[in-house]
């Protein structure tokens, strides 16, 4: 009977939400795509948690907070490096890939829910009560304070137009996951309207989008390499970026492109963009969203820096790229219509680019190159301004705002915000 | 029909179409292909048991009744909205004078249900998703009326049997080619699917069901299907002459055209994108409502003629 039911159970779909840490989104993405798993968008829909790469120290209060918002009967498994950040996780090591493990763990948890991962927090305000009112308030008359340690809503101008709306302040992240993994915003929200934004937190470090262009900085590699891995990459973005705005067969095209690109296979990337228009996708961003100001435009790098007009690109100097005819390809408005073309546009030149240097002997770039999210090894990188998010992102609403931040990749967006990991 | 067969009758077709859009849900993400992060969550049969031993967690100080009644809303509406629909020419579970003002009814008070859910939860995200649908869907719930309006004209009732007996020479989907198009936009809406989904969505990590767990998460993805179903079947009625049609019994013509329209809405859910909800917004006051009121003068003329 048991093993009739422990059949029965490797049949059901694992349901995880996954808190990508450290070089993990990439993996965490493939994983999700093996048959019978199932990535969710919220914890409250999962069975167990998946932490993938490491999980800096300052992060592991929201991972605690996180893994005690999972239904019962619950499970959690680490999959990095190092120690894990979280007590009684299933561990598997970084080069493995756990969905056995995951299967193994959901089948346990069906046979004994008191195997269930117990609550790792009190389940007790975040801090004592310090409200001044008759009713919970802590601010004036039925609103404002921050009882309990939660600020609640107090009236305040909006500003599109001069109503005094409740105004709201909450953190979000660093494992939301319409965000960048690892970013954490303060946000004073009107309705659905940004009114201020606090960075908590940047994106986490992603080393792994990186890694053939890091390398190629140290010892020769294939140039059709590292313009494969740079087309993956573009093309990971924009599928990430069409999930975000619910055009799901374009996102799953757009991933099986950044697989076949990887292999070398450019097929179908002329009907992506096609798609793009077609979907709805490009027409339903307004024109000039997530334009950068005058002051701003200086902290943009890679893609997004060519996507606003600007003809930079490490390649356009470095040879076997010049003897190839280089010529860095470029959009006009910077906005995030621009962007989102800029990786497509990039992503075929990148394969095009590959096919043509495919005999090509390897070649180091101990100069510096230009990697996917800008450019790598030069003693520029991280010394220019950053970027300003509430510049940004105020007076936008909440699904303009995650679109703007869906059209830098993680990486640069990390860069732009003033962390400089090389 | 009687008030017991009636009730039989609806429950039985609601849990039969359910059963249809899981697998229909299945056969998109095979056709069109799996991403590795989909919002809303997939409704199986194999995750139904897990799905209900799992806990059902609450946030701090939500409106607990109104957060379980919302899913009973919702399912609620969409049998209401099934029972309507005439199953063979001349017969309907509920087969009221003014059925398609009830339909109506039906659509405006999902959106009450929508809003239940995500403001109930007392959480940001699913409350932002409440916000959202209340804009997006009062509007296209005007476009759907003046639609509605023009469906009826030609067979002067507001009877359901009667709008379909109309259709028996040429159906509404023929001699008001906007009409089908514009009511299955009202189709996306109401379902949460798609370009129209601002409720339940990926960039709020689900809206308003991003606090659901357990048996109330599988109630809310029950009744969200339910109501493709009403929807379908509904279409079906109106735009493809419901039961009407050659050799095969009438309720086999209904399941057939339903199931088209259940299929083409899945593959419209996936398939196109989400504009940003102040573009959209724009979108169906300046294009859509005007194109309802051209299929209305459409409908009038015919009528006339």
């Amino acid at each position: 009977m048991a093993m009739r039911h422990g059949q029965w159970s490797s049949h059901r779909p694992v349901r995880f939400f996954a808190a990508v840490g450290e070089s993990a989104q990439s993996r965490v993405e493939r994983l999700a795509l093996r048959t019978g798993l199932q990535r969710v968008a919220t914890p409250r829909a999962a069975s167990l948690l998946l932490i993938a790469g490491g999980i800096p120290e300052q992060s592991w209060p929201a991972l605690r907070r996180l893994h005690d918002q999972l239904p019962h009967p619950r499970g959690a498994l680490y999959w990095g490096e190092g120690p894990p950040p979280l007590p009684d996780v299933v561990e598997v090591e970084p080069s493995d890939t756990p969905a056995t493990a995951m299967r193994r763990l959901q089948a346990e948890l069906e046979r004994d829910p008191r195997a269930s991962s117990q609550d790792l927090l009190p389940n007790e305000p975040p801090a004592p009560w310090q409200g001044k009112g008759p009713h919970g308030q802590g601010g004036e008359g039925m609103m404002g304070g921050t009882p309990y340690g939660r600020p609640m809503t107090m009236r305040g101008d909006e500003l599109r137009d001069g109503l005094r709306l409740d105004a709201h302040e909450v953190t979000v992240g660093p494992f939301a996951p319409m965000l960048p993994p690892g970013l954490a915003l303060g946000l004073r929200l009107q309705g659905d309207v940004i009114q201020q934004v606090a960075l908590i937190q940047p994106p986490f470090r992603d080393a792994a989008a990186e890694a053939p262009f890091a390398e190629a900085l140290d010892r020769p590699v294939a140039v059709a390499d590292l313009e494969r891995a740079r087309a993956a990459h573009h093309l990971r973005c924009v599928g990430r970026f069409c999930a975000l705005r619910g055009a799901l067969a374009l996102a799953a095209r757009a991933h099986a492109s950044a697989e076949r690109a990887r292999a070398g296979n450019g097929a179908g990337l002329g009907t992506l963009g096609r798609l793009l228009w077609l979907s709805g996708l490009r027409p339903g961003i307004a024109p000039g969203l997530g334009t950068l100001g005058p002051a701003q435009q200086g902290c943009l790098l890679g893609p997004a820096l060519r996507a606003a007009g600007r003809p930079d690109d490490l390649r356009s100097r470095r040879d076997p790229y010049t003897g190839a005819g280089f010529a860095p390809v470029t959009q006009r408005n910077g906005d995030v219509r621009a962007r989102i073309d800029q990786w497509l546009a990039e992503a075929r030149q990148a394969l095009a680019l590959a096919a043509r240097l495919e005999h090509q002997p390897p070649v180091a770039f101990a100069a510096g190159l230009e990697g996917p999210a800008g450019p790598l090894g030069t003693p520029a990188t991280g010394d220019g301004p950053r970027l300003d998010l509430d510049a940004l992102l105020r007076g936008l609403e909440w699904g303009e705002a995650v679109s703007v931040l869906a059209s830098f990749s993680p990486q640069a967006l990390r860069r732009m915000l003033g962390e400089a990991d090389r | 029909m009687s008030p017991l067969g009636a009730l039989g009758v609806t429950l039985g077709v609601l849990v039969a179409g359910v059963v249809l859009v899981g697998l229909l849900d299945a056969l998109a993400r095979l056709v069109l292909g799996p991403v590795p992060l989909e919002t809303p969550d997939r409704l199986t049969l194999e995750g139904l048991r897990g799905a209900v031993r799992r806990q059902s967690l609450t946030t701090e100080h939500p409106d607990l009744a109104a957060w379980r009644l919302a899913p009973a809303a919702y399912l609620g509406l969409a049998a209401a909205g099934l029972a309507l629909v005439p199953v063979a020419a001349d017969r309907a579970a509920v087969d009221v004078e003014a059925g398609i003002v009830v339909w109506g009814a039906v659509e405006s008070l999902t959106v009450i249900a929508v809003f239940l859910h995500g403001w109930s939860s007392n959480s940001l995200l699913p409350l932002l998703g409440a916000y959202r649908f209340v804009a997006i869907g009062l509007s296209v719930m005007l476009v759907s009326m003046f639609v509605l309006i023009g469906a009826a004209l030609p067979a002067e009732s507001l009877r359901l049997t009667a709008i379909v007996e109309s259709q028996r020479g040429l159906w509404n989907a023929v001699r008001q080619p906007l009409g089908l198009p514009l009511f299955l936009l009202l189709g996306l809406a109401i379902t949460l699917r798609g370009p129209m989904d601002y409720a339940d969505s990926a960039d709020l990590a689900g809206g308003t069901s991003a606090e659901d767990s357990g048996a109330p998460r599988l109630a809310w993805q029950f009744a969200r299907a339910a109501m493709l179903v009403a929807f379908a079947t509904m279409a079906a009625t109106v735009f493809l002459g419901g039961p009407l049609g050659p050799l095969l019994p009438g309720p086999v013509w209904l399941l057939l055209k339903a199931g088209f329209v259940a299929a083409l809405l899945v593959a419209l859910g996936r398939l196109l994108a989400r504009p940003d909800a102040s573009r959209m917004l724009t979108f169906i006051w300046v294009v859509l409502l005007p194109l309802s009121f051209l299929d209305l003068a459409i409908a009038g003329l015919e009528t006339l003629r």
